[in-house]
């Protein structure tokens, strides 16, 4: 980066915007828009995780962040009291936060020896395989009715449900995920595991365990969507089989791919784009065909931005910047604008 | 980290952009919101239940008071949070201030508990009958006009057993809150009456493939019990012919009312089905002037719809017709939280087809049952025929509160022969 200072007020504009925007925006856009994209932008996160950096395609994210819901739901604050132990919050939170991560991890120990289509497939398995569980299962998952009436946290006297203190620990939650995921990537294991995702043959030769490094990515992963569950949990107050169904499971990878897996922030900019096409499409499409509408959006995406939302960005970003002379190009893009053909 | 930068603007302008596109509500008109399941194997019962509350609005030509009503629907899959997430839809996007639905009993569970959660909108049951929902621990502005799943079986089991003198049957129902609150209306009169339940088998909602189940049926049974909804019902009647059908059917509400009668088009499933009892809030054969008043309505609104109505277009008719008449009551007012129309629904008597319905104290209606069996009538259509009413039925079944408690919260195990 030649200058950083300009990327860097950005970023804090950007910020200042976020925390205000709550108080300026209505309830609905606080709560249904920008909260619930934070919430599946941070599920969604833990898949670029895995994709982006360890080219490991998992469709049991959203079974992790269910089964920390489910956890949490059990051993927390619902309306079915004859199931159930209910703890103090901050240890439904530890348990709900432990049971997503050692799911993950278990995930990943089983899914790990295999790659491309053939993890998708397992993972997919696993988190079908954990739908059905949760739907016959009367004694733990409460079967088909599942857990309602959930009650967020009350610490010192404050509702976190309420809509202002729930956006701004959603906002906290992705934040600090989201600055986590990418600082991972510069770290040593973050180079290790994008090493292990181009050449697994040449990393092992050098020395690493691979089958480590993406169990590890696959826990750091079960820990982003375990967040993401408890999150999700609070915002709906209920989690049942329906809630973590093949069709949720897709979304999430619906959601990576309108983002674009490249980058993390494809996970919240995917997030937000599903979450308004959900909203509005009724507004231009009939109602119950509003499905439709995000299967022909996400199918213009696959077809003509191989890197989703991110990656038009990019794009128009760069043929912006042809246009306007190539005084500004950096010299580390790699591009050779003169040869492309002017907007 | 140029691209983060572009996509954060990008982002941020969307946001504000979009916007401009939040609804505006009207002063005048009532959003009204209603809940139906549009997808899953409960379709034909979303598309009964919004024929329900059409023909409610019609009656009274969309208008209460001078205001204009106008319906938001949400479509739903029979699951709890297909039914949250249609209901915070309609509640934060299209501003309702009244919300009519669910049809399954889960889903009408879980919304008991978001109720609670939004004390600022009044929810009106559309068919959604696990009994819970206005029980144990009902929520004060959640009002159910329909009758539960245990009092719609008000009749069978004694039927079964003193009439059609079965003894010992099996029981293959639906695994979930409504299944579960029919077993417990069937078992509860089948057992006091002196039958046996010799086996129990539950299978979830959207089962397509029954040859396992089938084979599971004990042999040494006199009927069975079967209590399947929607497209589970006409796929179990259809294998279970072609496996030979070893015993007559008892069938549950939802078994063989018309959204399951219609999709019967063979001959041998046909034959078989006629005959097969039910207990159930709708009848197509009742000669009483205003219930065929009722069913004359219906085929007027509907000549593309079911020969008869369901007990889905009933309950949401009910239900529907309820909220008119209490918003007529208090001429649209629905300032002060709602209390005025609430003290006012609370109160309300619904001029049903099937005789005037009143709210009891947990704000649940009583109803009129009527025990059928399925007859075939002189143009091939199959219709529930029927044999007797039961008016008044409570949703303790005419028995003390306590004794019906100690019966147990509908379940697997829920009621246990002696």
């Amino acid at each position: 980066m030649t200058d950083p200072t300009p990327q860097f007020r950005l970023w804090l504009t950007a910020a200042a915007l976020l925390v205000v925007f709550p108080l300026l925006a209505p309830a609905f856009w606080v709560t249904q828009i920008a909260s619930q994209s934070f919430i599946l932008g941070t599920i969604a996160l833990s898949l670029v995780l895995l994709a982006g950096y360890g080219g490991m395609v998992s469709l049991a994210q959203l079974a992790v962040a269910g089964v920390a819901g489910y956890f949490a739901a059990y051993f927390g604050v619902h309306s079915g009291a004859s199931l159930g132990i209910p703890l103090p919050w901050g240890l439904t939170i530890l348990v709900g936060l432990a049971a997503g991560i050692i799911f993950g991890t278990l995930v990943g120990l089983i899914a790990v020896r295999c790659q491309g289509i053939y993890m998708i497939m397992i993972t997919l398995a696993m988190a079908v395989g954990l739908f059905y569980l949760a739907r016959q299962n009367l004694g733990f998952f409460n079967a088909y009715n599942g857990f309602h009436g959930i009650k967020a946290p009350v610490v010192l006297g404050l509702d976190m449900r309420q809509p202002l203190p729930f956006y701004y620990l959603c906002l906290v939650c992705a934040g600090g995920l989201y600055a986590f995921v990418v600082y991972l990537g510069r770290t040593p294991f973050g180079l290790a595991l994008q090493g292990v995702r181009d050449d697994a043959r040449r990393m092992r030769t050098l020395g690493f365990d691979v089958e480590r490094i993406r169990v590890m990515a696959f826990a750091l992963a079960g820990f982003i969507a375990a967040v993401g569950g408890l999150l999700r949990l609070w915002y709906g107050g209920s989690i049942s089989p329906g809630s973590i169904n093949a069709g949720a499971s897709i979304t999430i990878l619906i959601i990576a791919i309108l983002g674009g897996m490249a980058k993390p922030i494809g996970a919240f900019a995917g997030a937000l784009l599903f979450v308004l096409i959900q909203n509005f499409a009724i507004d231009f499409i009939d109602r119950e065909r509003f499905n439709t509408m995000i299967g022909l959006i996400l199918l213009a995406i696959i077809l003509f931005l191989p890197n989703g939302a991110v990656g038009l960005a990019e794009s128009i970003r760069e043929r912006f910047r042809v246009a306007s002379g190539p005084a500004d190009r950096q010299p580390e893009s790699g591009a050779t604008p003169e040869v492309r053909p002017k907007p | 980290m140029k691209a983060q930068r572009v996509v954060l603007s990008a982002i941020l302008a969307t946001t504000v952009g979009l916007g401009a596109f939040a609804p505006s509500v009207h002063a005048q008109e009532l959003r009204v919101g209603v809940l139906a399941t549009l997808e899953g194997s409960l379709t034909p019962l979303g598309h009964e239940a919004l024929r329900g509350t059409r023909l409610a609005l019609s009656e009274v030509k969309e208008t209460v008071a001078g205001r204009k009503i106008t319906l938001f629907t949400a479509p739903t899959n029979a699951t709890p949070d297909s039914a949250i997430n249609g209901a915070r839809r309609l509640i934060e996007q299209d501003k309702v201030e009244i919300i009519i639905g669910p049809v399954s009993g889960s889903e009408g569970l879980a919304l008991v508990q978001f109720a609670k959660a939004n004390p600022g909108v009044s929810f009106v049951n559309g068919t959604a009958a696990a009994p819970e929902a206005t029980y144990r621990d009902p929520a004060a502005n959640f009002f159910r006009f329909n009758a539960d799943g245990v009092m719609w079986q008000a009749g069978l089991g004694t039927y079964a057993h003193n009439d059609l003198k079965y003894r010992r049957v099996a029981s293959l129902v639906n695994d979930y809150s409504f299944g579960w609150a029919q077993m417990k209306g069937f078992s509860m009169e089948f057992c006091r009456a002196g039958g046996r339940i010799v086996d129990r088998l539950w299978t979830p909602l959207g089962t397509t493939d029954f040859s396992s189940l089938i084979a599971r049926i004990p042999k040494n049974i006199d009927a069975l019990y079967v209590m399947l909804v929607g497209a589970d019902a006409t796929n179990f009647i259809t294998q279970y012919v072609q496996a030979g059908a070893p015993v007559p059917l008892i069938a549950g509400t939802n078994t063989v009312d018309q959204t399951v009668l219609a999709t019967l088009t063979r001959k041998q499933l046909r034959d078989f089905i006629v005959g097969t009892p039910s207990a159930s809030p709708v009848v197509d054969d009742w000669t009483d002037a205003r219930y065929q008043q009722f069913v004359a309505a219906y085929r007027k609104a509907y000549p593309d719809g079911l020969p008869a109505p369901a007990s889905a277009a009933l309950g949401y008719y009910l239900n529907t017709k309820a909220v008119l008449s209490a918003l007529a009551e208090v001429k649209g007012d629905l300032s002060g939280n709602q209390q005025k129309f609430r003290a006012a629904l609370s109160k309300v008597q619904v001029e049903g087809p099937a005789g005037p319905v009143k709210l009891d104290e947990n704000r649940q209606g009583d109803a009129t049952i009527f025990l059928t069996t399925v007859k075939s009538g002189g143009d091939g259509k199959l219709y529930n025929s029927f044999v007797n009413a039961t008016r008044g039925v409570t949703q303790t079944m005419g028995m003390d509160r306590s004794a019906f408690m100690k019966l147990g919260v509908p379940g697997r195990e829920t009621v246990q022969c002696p």
